[in-house]
């Protein structure tokens, strides 16, 4: 494993191809897109498409801290199951609140508190009773799911109020409202993940977490936060979806639960050295979106387009994985 | 770089403790106290009509909990333990559909469910894509290859189908009934998934397949170094997670007497908390058979006992993490203390 780092420190063989294979096929997908079809390379389109993954976008980079801090062991590993089910349950505690005449503050004041509660017994589950990330946060799933269903007894809850529908429907400085909260989530986290102690820190305790004790960095309250962070992120990404569905709609959590972490996942392609990272996290859910929306405009099925979505997932990691290999 | 810390980490920490003998005893502790809770407030939950019951509601998750055991095993994890499950049921229901035997259905069912397992095998052995996104990529696939198939998800329905077949989830081995309204029916897919865990409890603790599985889920770099053929016996526990779960799967869709699309996605997540539970349970934290099917009685006798007292159908879930919580919350602090306590005072 010595001998592997070295030489990935000191022979860069084919770094060009490695740093850049993901992107590559990101960019080989939209430019057959464009042959097939011609709206969709526009610019209304692909605002589009980034409308569409800005709730995938903000909730996956939560995700994504988890695994940083995690590590990428399969089982013992980072790891929130909950985090799509936080989404739909902050949704869904929004859309009563306000249908049922609460100030919108409180609803979703009382939303936000609830999610932020969840990731913070997720973090006290995970970091200081030390239960395994895919246990705890299953449970904690299955809690939710419990919980959404009492409070919507399992139908569409529709509201309409001004603040959610200015917030699906108006623009800023010619974008969207959600997309300023997907591009100011994502530059925050990559800020707070590459650019500050605290990032560091997270991936020291996902790298190694002895090292990082040994190292004098606080192993508990990093792996902590991080969780807690994911859960906030989970709530605006609920804040998004209300705006969006207008209310809540059930099942949206299970759903959304394989897309996050596949989102979460996929973003070690766009790394050199295969680890997730929020940047790539971001390019992976537009990645996705963008199937959806290429494979609507070019007339495939609906029910093709998940087999085609995982196809081409997987041919991209695969092929990213063997070229990232080959060179070590 | 970070790739190779991370290895180094789970090198030095080869089975985290999850369970050790108090914490197991925890852990048993509160499956006992969830039972006589039933017991006492539901009272015909105590009953061997009802228990039987419960076994036989539970015989479906147990066969998938105990094929997803392989895999989790040697380090692992399956997704698409869902897609084996609708694959064989698919292929099985369809085949007797267009007039096909029994037997060769389910033969044919058996060997789609191991394609499955083929397909993970490569993705994660040639491929090197990790287990998790190579296994969700399958579902994804795989559910969208059922939807095709069926025009967009509808069910098929068979009532019609063999009867041998249909003896598979609904036949029973004897039906007893005594004057005061007691019936116990024990069906013959008790038998089927007590067979199932049967032959995995020996390969897992008996052979050399379980140890080499076990060894590669420990360490995977010293099970190689060790001349543990990693790749092929990482192949052999999809395989044979696929091939058991479309078992799972002809079960389920001879109990319905048709094959419904995406039936196999209610079952993953218990499938996965049924496995996890059951490492708890063992004295170093390693998979195993019979902790695994006392996490899938668990989640059957909560199911049961749950709808027995009365309880919403919307609380269900709600206990049911809770009290998965709790179990993991109580074995852990154990653990903890005692690894706190072992550390302060070094002769014990």
């Amino acid at each position: 494993m010595e001998q592997a780092v070295n030489a990935l420190r000191t022979e860069w063989n084919r770094p060009f191809l490695i740093k850049y294979s993901g992107y590559a096929v990101f960019i080989l997908v939209a430019v057959y897109f464009s042959f097939r079809s011609p709206s969709f390379l526009t610019a209304g389109n692909w605002i589009n498409i980034l409308v569409q993954s800005s709730v995938l976008g903000v909730v996956s980079c939560g995700m994504t801290a988890i695994l940083i801090g995690g590590g990428n062991h399969v089982i013992k590993g980072g790891i929130d199951l909950s985090l799509a089910n936080n989404l739909a349950l902050n949704a869904a505690i929004s859309a009563v609140m306000i249908g049922k005449g609460y100030p919108v503050w409180a609803a979703l004041g009382a939303a936000l508190l609830s999610s932020a509660a969840i990731g913070f017994v997720n973090a006290l589950a995970v970091a200081v009773l030390k239960i395994i990330p895919l246990l705890a946060t299953l449970s904690m799933m299955y809690l939710l799911q419990g919980v959404q269903l009492l409070l919507t007894e399992n139908k569409v809850v529709s509201v309409s109020h001004p603040l959610l529908s200015s917030i699906a429907n108006d623009s800023f400085l010619l974008l969207p409202i959600p997309l300023w909260f997907f591009i100011a989530v994502g530059l925050l986290m990559h800020l707070l993940f590459n650019h500050t102690v605290f990032g560091n820190w997270v991936y020291a305790v996902g790298g190694n977490r002895q090292a990082a004790e040994a190292a004098g960095v606080r192993v508990r309250l990093t792996l902590g936060a991080t969780y807690v962070i994911a859960a906030l992120t989970a709530a605006i990404a609920g804040l998004l979806a209300a705006a969006r569905l207008s209310g809540s709609v059930p099942g949206i959590g299970d759903a959304m639960l394989l897309d996050v972490l596949l989102a979460g996942l996929m973003s070690a392609i766009f790394s050199r050295h295969a680890v997730p990272n929020m940047f790539g996290t971001v390019l992976s859910s537009l990645f996705v979106g963008m199937l959806s929306n290429g494979f609507t405009l070019i007339n495939v099925p609906t029910y093709w387009v998940y087999a085609v979505k995982g196809s081409m997932i997987l041919a991209a990691v695969a092929v990213t994985t063997t070229q990232q290999r080959s060179a070590v | 770089m970070s790739r190779t810390l991370v290895k180094k980490r789970s090198l030095s920490l080869p089975v985290r403790n999850l369970g050790n003998e108090a914490g197991r005893y925890g852990t048993l502790a509160v499956l006992f106290g969830v039972f006589f809770l039933f017991a006492v407030t539901a009272p015909s939950f105590f009953s061997f009509g009802n228990l039987s019951n419960v076994l036989s509601q539970s015989s479906v998750l147990a066969i998938v909990a105990v094929g997803l055991c392989f895999v989790v095993a040697s380090g692992g994890i399956d997704l698409s333990v869902a897609v084996s499950f609708d694959i064989g049921a698919m292929t099985a229901v369809l085949l007797l559909k267009s007039g096909a035997g029994w037997l060769p259905s389910m033969l044919i069912g058996l060997a789609a469910g191991a394609l499955v397992g083929l397909l993970n095998s490569f993705l994660v052995v040639k491929a090197k894509i990790a287990p998790f996104l190579a296994t969700l990529g399958t579902l994804f696939i795989g559910e969208s290859m059922e939807k095709i198939v069926t025009k967009g998800g509808e069910p098929v329905y068979f009532p019609g189908m063999s009867e041998a077949f249909k003896w598979l989830g609904r036949g029973s081995l004897f039906v007893w009934e005594s004057g005061d309204g007691t019936r116990i029916d024990f069906k013959f897919s008790i038998v089927i998934a007590a067979a199932v865990a049967a032959a995995a409890y020996f390969l897992l603790s008996r052979t050399v397949l379980g140890r080499y599985l076990h060894a590669i889920g420990a360490q995977k770099e010293a099970a190689a170094l060790s001349g543990v053929p990693v790749k092929r016996y990482t192949a052999y526990a999809f395989v044979l997670c696929g091939l058991i779960c479309s078992l799972a799967g002809m079960i389920g869709s001879s109990v319905l007497t048709s094959y419904v699309p995406m039936s196999g996605r209610y079952y993953l997540m218990d499938a996965i908390g049924a496995v996890f539970i059951g490492s708890m349970l063992h004295r170093k934290g390693y998979v195993n058979v019979p902790g695994t099917l006392v996490g899938v009685l668990f989640f059957g006798i909560l199911a049961n006992g749950l709808n027995l007292s009365g309880i919403h159908f919307y609380w269900q879930s709600v206990v049911r993490g809770g009290v998965i919580f709790a179990i993991l919350a109580l074995n852990s602090a154990i653990a903890n203390r005692r690894l706190h306590t072992a550390k302060s005072n070094p002769v014990a």
